[in-house]
């Protein structure tokens, strides 16, 4: 997502006090873990960093990493910024021995692939309303909030 | 969409003919209005979901004369359990409530995947069982979907244009009050009798 118009930093303010609120996790699940603030010149250049953890299942975490790049004007404020998102849904199965993998596999095939599916599903409904957020917060175009059978 | 690690995957223009996109431009007022518009159409003609549309670029700027805008959506439908359609639509453009320009380009693929994970799978036996029932089911089931993929594609452009019509009858409506007076002038003498709805729209305008 990229914007250029007044008060670009607000989009990191914006990161910040509204991460842990929308996904519904505690302080240790997000980390504002980045921060470059560049003042020598004019405009104000900046680079920021986050990630979000959200567990949805004993076996899976849906995890966000945002990143952000912009600059703004010392006088008027006015700049840019780019916001790119990754997400990914990660499945970790832990203390299966060897021999239970294939158990494992067939659990998976028959049942948890399915399963899967809906997480991804879900990550991305997470991403477009999260998107959809920062375009109201910012006054441009956006689209109607996500309803879909994974939300 | 077929969930393998290795896949053969065929590939094909909706429209077969490069360049298989169709493109739509548009001069006048209120261009980012569209930006909403292009979004609903391809849930509401494509009969998706919201998850089912990716937005890959999304860049808007704010400056003194109006809003500049590009965006890209990926669209993805699943036709059944090989095939699918994947629609991209490019709009951008720029201006304000008064003035400007904007341009919607759309391009289908239609896509059929088909599985290679197992042994099974990558034996010659299965390779000319899937060929055979290809070319004797499955072509002609394909070239249905793409069908679909066209007319899904002339659709939203056809209520795209449908609402162009309506952004600029926005201007139409703004005009200065003594030219409504004028007009209204006009409407009220003998010749000029409107139907009951002619007047109603008209209330609706005031």
């Amino acid at each position: 997502m990229k914007y250029s118009g007044p008060d670009p930093w607000g989009v990191a303010e914006f990161l910040n006090a509204n991460l842990k609120s929308f996904f519904h996790v505690s302080s240790s699940k997000v980390n504002n873990y980045r921060i470059n603030w560049d003042v020598t010149g004019d405009p104000i250049s900046f680079y920021a960093r986050w990630w979000a953890t959200k567990e949805v299942s004993r076996f899976t975490v849906l995890r966000f990493v945002f990143k952000l790049v912009g600059e703004k004007g010392k006088v008027n404020n006015e700049g840019n910024f780019s916001l790119s998102v990754w997400a990914k849904v990660i499945t970790t199965f832990g203390g299966w021995g060897p021999l239970l993998n294939p158990v494992w596999t067939l659990y998976s095939y028959l049942f948890y692939n399915r399963v899967r599916r809906k997480y991804i599903e879900q990550c991305r409904n997470y991403i477009l309303t999260f998107g959809n957020l920062v375009k109201e917060h910012f006054n441009v175009e956006s689209t109607g909030i996500p309803t879909s059978r994974g939300f | 969409m077929v969930f393998a690690r290795a896949k053969i995957t065929l590939e094909d223009n909706c429209f077969e003919e490069e360049p298989g996109a169709i493109t739509l431009r548009y001069v006048g007022p209120n261009p980012s209005k569209i930006y909403k518009k292009v979004h609903e159409l391809i849930k509401s003609v494509f009969r998706v979901t919201d998850s089912d549309v990716q937005e890959t670029d999304y860049s808007w700027g704010k400056t003194s004369t109006g809003e500049k805008f590009k965006v890209e959506w990926w669209m993805h439908k699943d036709m059944d359990l090989f095939s699918y359609i994947y629609v991209r639509f490019r709009l951008d453009g720029e201006g304000n409530d008064k003035t400007g320009h904007a341009k919607l380009e759309i391009r289908g693929l239609l896509r059929s995947e088909y599985p290679q994970d197992t042994v099974w799978q990558r034996s010659l036996f299965y390779e000319m069982i899937r060929t055979f029932w290809h070319r004797v089911f499955y072509h002609k089931k394909r070239e249905e979907f793409a069908e679909e993929c066209r007319h899904s594609e002339i659709l939203v452009m056809k209520h795209l244009k449908d609402f162009l019509k309506q952004l600029k009858g926005d201007v139409q409506s703004s005009v200065p009050e003594n030219g409504r007076k004028d007009l209204r002038d006009l409407e009220s003498k003998p010749q000029a009798k409107q139907p009951a709805s002619g007047n109603d729209n008209e209330k609706h305008g005031e």
